[in-house]
């Protein structure tokens, strides 16, 4: 087996890095999750609103880096050839840990100011997800050129422009340009939230929908050996699919925040096909894995592929479904069904595709031939994580249930109703299963990392040891 | 309008609609690789309580003939989404190996 190219060992830092960051993201979700049992714990020393914002702001990171890890992965065995500008890149590396590192200290300690420009230059920007302060966006910015230059220039230099690369590179431009929509500034809130939901949404349900399809087509072709024609076939079918319902599903955002009516129609129609590319996922990755009779080298992978495809179906098909028809959505907008949808939707589409992607690196260091990748440890934090997200999720949709009902359906979207609903034994009970849930989803994690740092490790000595 | 707890309803008939969907959609297919007619039998149960969940959705009065043709025409769709799925992914499997006894030597799968 020949020796890693240098750009999957940049590939093998940015992993190592999203873990560290998946591991922060869970501590100060249990940390805002706690609030909701005793508001008064750490309050004025750091807020649920900072802990909430540090949570999604880590995830968001993390998911990030860990895709980028798996483009610097497999470009360069689709390519044939190392990365054209592998220093630069590296740097870029280093210059993004550093400025992730500055904003995280920052949001800690200095966690608010004014709402001036001086706050939006150098605290934060305040927009949910990507509330990173101006300086870093253009950091972000210029880190995401060097990766597409990365990208491009190794393909260009290569001359080998598969139909995998060819997706990849439109999508990467939308999604960094996308990127450029959440920095538009306007004091308008309506128009404001207009174009900081491009960024949200139309990474989320389209241009990161394509990007993990290009991933999880190189996984497939990795795991299961399955031919290039094929997965390109497919992934053609999807970014149709996925563009065609997630695009305008944009609107499923827009019914209640200003914008013109039309939006009711459009948002409604377009959101409810999209759980159709969902199911046709589901199909897709059935019929893969049932013509390999579920056989691979690299388990942990394997299963992962399975639950991305699953994750990804449930989470955004069916979650998102139930509350985006826009009559219905007028009761549950914003209630507890929100979050149970968000975090079903993120775990089971891109935690699980990042999962993949690492348990790819680890085999091709640890085990690149064989034995077969597999240990009790994946299986525990997998069947840990299923169990524990399905929890944390089930609790939050019966609080989302009873809000619905209670401050909605029955008390009119009053003031006193929002109170009835929030003192209501369904709201709060299920808020300490949630506080449960998410402690052993953190124990999971802790499962997942010890499984990481051993997993065919232990495997190859014994096979040196036995002829001994 | 939608009557107090009519709504919990909608969104539990939203729930069974997709999750019906997906689950026929599943068996469908397992059932069409491992040729087991009773898996494939059994997907029909799940179609049915697709169409139940949409069924629920479409006759309720908050959906004017807009919503409800909409809504129709979605759950047509999943009740074919299985069939020409599967239909796509044998005819891209049929090309693919007669390409590949056409042309015995591709470099890029060499990578993998
Ligand atoms: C992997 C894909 C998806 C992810 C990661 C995701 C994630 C999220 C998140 C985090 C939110 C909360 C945003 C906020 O802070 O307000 C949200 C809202 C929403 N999502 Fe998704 N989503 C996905 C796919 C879908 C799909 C396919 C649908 C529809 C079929 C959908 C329907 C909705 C709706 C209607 C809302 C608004 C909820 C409200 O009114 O409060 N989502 N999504
Ligand atoms: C230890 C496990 C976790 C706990 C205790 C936890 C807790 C929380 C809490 C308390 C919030 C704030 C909810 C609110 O504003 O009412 C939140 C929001 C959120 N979390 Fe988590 N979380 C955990 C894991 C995760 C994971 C693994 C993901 C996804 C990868 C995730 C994604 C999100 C998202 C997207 C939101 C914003 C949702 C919205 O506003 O609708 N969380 N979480
Ligand atoms: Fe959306």
């Amino acid at each position: 087996m020949s020796k890693l190219y240098e750009s999957q060992k940049l590939a093998l830092w940015y992993f190592s890095v999203a873990l560290v960051l998946f591991g922060a993201q869970l501590l100060f979700g249990l940390l805002a999750a706690y609030q909701y049992l005793n508001p008064d714990f750490l309050y004025g020393v750091l807020d649920f609103s900072i802990n909430r914002m540090l949570h999604i702001n880590a995830m968001i990171v993390w998911l990030i880096m860990g895709f980028m890890g798996g483009v610097y992965w497999f470009l360069p065995i689709e390519t044939g050839r190392e990365v054209v500008g592998i220093k630069l890149a590296k740097l870029a590396f280093f210059v993004l840990v550093a400025a992730v590192a500055v904003v995280v200290l920052v949001y800690l300690l200095v966690q608010t100011g004014k709402g001036d420009f001086f706050t939006l230059w150098f605290i934060t920007e305040g927009r949910e997800y990507i509330e990173a302060p101006r300086w870093a966006d253009w950091g972000i910015v210029a880190v995401m050129l060097v990766f597409y230059f990365n990208v491009v220039a190794t393909v260009i230099k290569s001359k080998k422009l598969t139909g995998i690369l060819g997706v990849l590179i439109i999508d990467l431009l939308a999604l960094a340009g996308l990127y450029l929509a959440g920095m538009y500034f306007t004091p308008n809130i309506s128009v404001d939230q207009f174009w900081w939901w491009w960024v949200v949404h139309l990474w989320v349900e389209a241009t990161w929908e394509v990007l993990v399809g290009v991933l999880m087509a190189w996984a497939l072709m990795t795991v299961l050996g399955t031919p290039r024609k094929i997965v390109e076939a497919w992934l053609y079918l999807e970014v149709f699919l996925v563009f065609g319902t997630g695009i305008l599903g944009l609107g499923h955002h827009y019914f209640w925040i200003g914008t013109p009516e039309y939006w009711l129609g459009i948002g409604g129609f377009f959101s409810a096909l999209e759980p159709i590319p969902l199911v046709a996922m589901v199909v897709h990755a059935i019929y893969d894995a049932g013509s390999h009779k579920l056989r691979a080298a690299n388990k942990p992978a394997l299963f992962w592929i399975m639950a991305q495809a699953f994750g990804n179906f449930v989470g955004a098909g069916m979650w998102g479904f139930m509350h985006t028809l826009p009559q219905i959505n007028l009761y549950s907008h914003g209630t507890q069904i929100t979050p149970a949808h968000g975090h079903l939707a993120f775990f089971g589409a891109y935690v699980t595709a990042n999962l993949v992607l690492m348990y790819i690196a680890i085999q091709r260091v640890r085990a690149p031939e064989g034995p077969a990748l597999d240990s009790r440890a994946w299986k525990l934090a997998y069947v840990g994580f299923v169990i524990t997200i399905f929890g944390m999720v089930g609790a939050l949709t019966v609080a989302g249930f009873a809000q619905i009902f209670v401050e909605r359906a029955v008390g009119g979207a009053t003031w006193s109703a929002y109170i009835a609903g929030q003192e209501h034994p369904w709201v709060r009970e299920p808020m300490y299963w949630r506080f449960g849930f998410g402690v052993l989803f953190l124990l999971s994690y802790l499962i997942l990392i010890y499984d990481m740092l051993t997993i065919g490790k232990r495997a190859a000595t014994a096979t040196e040891v036995k002829p001994a | 309008m939608i009557q107090g707890v009519e709504v919990l309803y909608l969104i539990g008939a939203g729930l069974v609609f997709i999750a019906g969907a997906g689950l026929y959609a599943l068996l469908y297919a397992y059932g069409k690789i491992k040729g087991s007619i009773l898996l494939q039998r059994s997907s029909y149960l799940f179609a049915l309580a697709m169409l139940g969940g949409v069924a629920y959705i479409v006759a309720h009065p908050a959906f004017d003939t807009f919503w409800k043709s909409l809504l129709t025409v979605c759950g047509l769709t999943y009740l074919f989404i299985p069939k020409s799925m599967l239909w796509v992914m044998e005819r891209v499997h049929l090309r693919e190996e007669e390409e590949r006894k056409k042309e015995k030597h591709n470099p890029f799968y060499t990578n993998y």
